[in-house]
């Protein structure tokens, strides 16, 4: 993968250089502010930093938050290319538009991760100014990550698929919040059909699983799902790659 | 065109596109050689851009294909793009970065490129003071250089400039065409560029090629008497002189009669004749006309410009 790493760095700095490269992160610490708040309040009380970290960052809570931060800075990921028009200097190099598509793809996934750590880092800290070091289980922080990162994962990767078809960053955002929005009113109104637990919305979440949790509907568990989501990546993937590699761009 | 000899660097054999069974660009065939600047020229909707941007690789062909330094562009499209600088109608960057960050975007992308070359680049267009702006504060002559500075940055063997003056003062043009010509004189790259500035092509090509409804109509040398409006007998010293005289009729007669006279017509109502002749024989003509009591009010050379061959080529029933 010659200059592969070169790409990367190239997409790393398009997003970071923008003003609103910040704009998710404050958004997170917003809210892990007012949770702090909540707590000196003494409306909530976790008890430890470990619990007040595992409350803070999973689905319950900020968790949640990460698709719809991410996709601020996603949705542009491609369609910035082609609304500045810079995708017609950036196709005339001498890379392959596969490897175009997938350094912006990783780039994509490094942004999810680097909320995911920062939104952990956070809410450690504020942890520990509230409760001190105390007892962790490394382990729930361990399942806690992996569960948003599949969360992140799934809608990142719709979010990215969305991109490379609109080239339009503002129906990207539409579409892809409106996905996130009405997946559980989607979920809810098609249960009583078998084939729903084959739609991606009731699968996004993994962290229902957890501590013998049960799942949304019947026939699912943590495999099944894991190889749903990973069914649909692919899908996104391959038709993300398909449509940009034969695209005209005129 | 007399340069045989030189090497060819960019070649187009039966390139066609068709969307939707229209067939777009139709067969087209032409190439380019070292250090000449050719330009394509066609009325709207005749298949420049799309001819531009599938030697790019932006649009892919349907039939038929391009190299460029011996690589195709169909299979081999990594090698074939690296001779290829190109400016794609406005260059547009990342508005938001500097435009030293701009630069080394491409300059990540290809290999090779030192740090000082992209200095060497900036300098070439007299940028290298305003690399640490960001390009959203940059006018659009600026960002004209910057998208010259970008396509140079790999020592392309061929530049593609897609309406490279689009949008541009006439200072700003001005600048282009004189950056177009040094950078095919001194560093001998070949340049394509499309344009609907016909007086402009005309100052910057040494040849063009005219396209029509995608199918190639000529190629034409640019300069030495290829300014003549039959196109024929190029640097052979034979012009169309157009004059005016008190009776038209009988100084048509008269003339036509004569040695050496290629062709004479009525020209217009004015009492005008258009006389295609030897440029030594016109002394001898103005002598006749006089003899035979004829008034010459005027004798002046009909120079066709690009803009009227290129209305006769088209059929110039559309702008360009």
């Amino acid at each position: 993968m010659h200059k592969m790493g070169a790409l990367i760095w190239n997409e790393w700095l398009k997003l970071y250089k923008k003003r609103s490269f910040f704009v998710p992160y404050a958004v997170m610490a917003c809210y892990i502010g007012f949770a702090v708040f909540v707590v000196v309040k003494k409306y909530y009380e976790p008890g430890s930093a470990f619990a007040f970290m595992d409350d803070i960052a999973s689905m319950r809570f900020v968790g949640q938050l990460l698709p719809i931060v991410a996709i601020i800075a996603i949705a542009n990921v491609v369609p910035m290319e082609f609304r500045l028009g810079t995708i017609k200097l950036l196709l005339i190099r001498s890379q392959s538009r596969n490897k175009i598509l997938a350094s912006k793809f990783i780039v994509t996934l490094l942004h999810g991760f680097s909320l995911i750590l920062a939104l952990f880092a956070m809410a450690f800290a504020c942890g520990l100014a509230l409760y001190g070091f105390g007892p962790f289980d490394w382990a729930a922080v361990a399942r806690n990550m992996l569960d948003l990162a599949a969360y992140t994962f799934i809608y990142a990767a719709l979010t990215f698929m969305v991109g490379v078809l609109t080239k339009s960053s503002g129906a990207t955002v539409g579409i892809s919040m409106f996905c996130l929005m009405i997946g559980s009113l989607v979920t809810m109104l098609l249960s009583q059909y078998s084939f729903a637990k084959f739609l991606l919305f009731p699968n996004a979440d993994l962290s229902v699983y957890r501590n013998g949790g049960q799942p949304m509907l019947e026939g699912m568990s943590l495999p099944f799902s894991a190889a749903v989501l990973a069914a649909y990546a692919v899908v996104f993937m391959a038709a993300s790659f398909a449509t940009f590699i034969n695209r005209d761009v005129s | 065109m007399g340069k045989g000899a030189q090497e060819t660097v960019l070649r187009l054999e039966g390139v066609t596109k068709r969307i939707g069974g229209k067939a777009i660009v139709n067969d087209l065939s032409f190439e380019l050689k070292k250090g000449e600047i050719v330009g394509l020229l066609g009325p709207n909707g005749a298949g420049k851009t799309t001819t531009i941007r599938m030697i790019v690789g932006l649009i892919k062909m349907t039939e038929g294909d391009i190299t460029v330094g011996g690589a195709s562009v169909r299979k081999d499209f990594e090698n074939a793009i690296r001779h290829v600088g190109g400016i794609i109608e406005n260059p547009e960057f990342y508005p938001y970065m500097t435009g030293l960050d701009n630069l080394k975007q491409y300059q990540r992308m290809s290999d090779g490129v030192t740090d000082s070359r992209v200095r060497e680049a900036a300098e070439l267009v007299g940028l290298q003071h305003a690399l640490g702006k960001k390009v959203k504060t940059y006018s659009l002559g600026m960002r004209q250089r910057l998208g010259i500075a970008q396509a140079l940055l790999h020592k392309p063997s061929v530049l593609i400039l897609d309406e490279p003056t689009n949008g541009l003062d006439p200072a700003g043009i001005r600048e282009m065409r004189d950056y177009m010509k040094h950078v095919a004189e001194r560093e001998g790259i070949a340049i394509l560029v499309s344009s609907h500035l016909l007086s402009e092509m005309e100052l910057m090509c040494s040849r063009v090629v005219v396209i029509q409804e995608g199918k190639l109509v000529t190629v034409r040398a640019i300069g030495e008497g290829a300014g003549h409006p039959d196109g024929a007998g190029a640097g052979e010293g034979i012009v169309t002189v157009s004059i005016q005289v008190s009776d038209p009729e009988r100084a048509l007669a008269a003339v036509s009669a004569m040695e050496g006279i290629r062709s004479a017509n009525r020209q217009g109502d004015a009492g005008r004749l258009s006389v295609t002749l030897p440029h030594e024989r016109i002394p001898s003509v103005i002598q006749l006309l006089g003899g035979e009591g004829i008034g010459v009010y005027r004798v002046e050379e009909i120079k066709a410009s690009l803009e009227e061959e290129f209305m006769k080529w088209t059929g110039g029933n559309r702008i360009a």
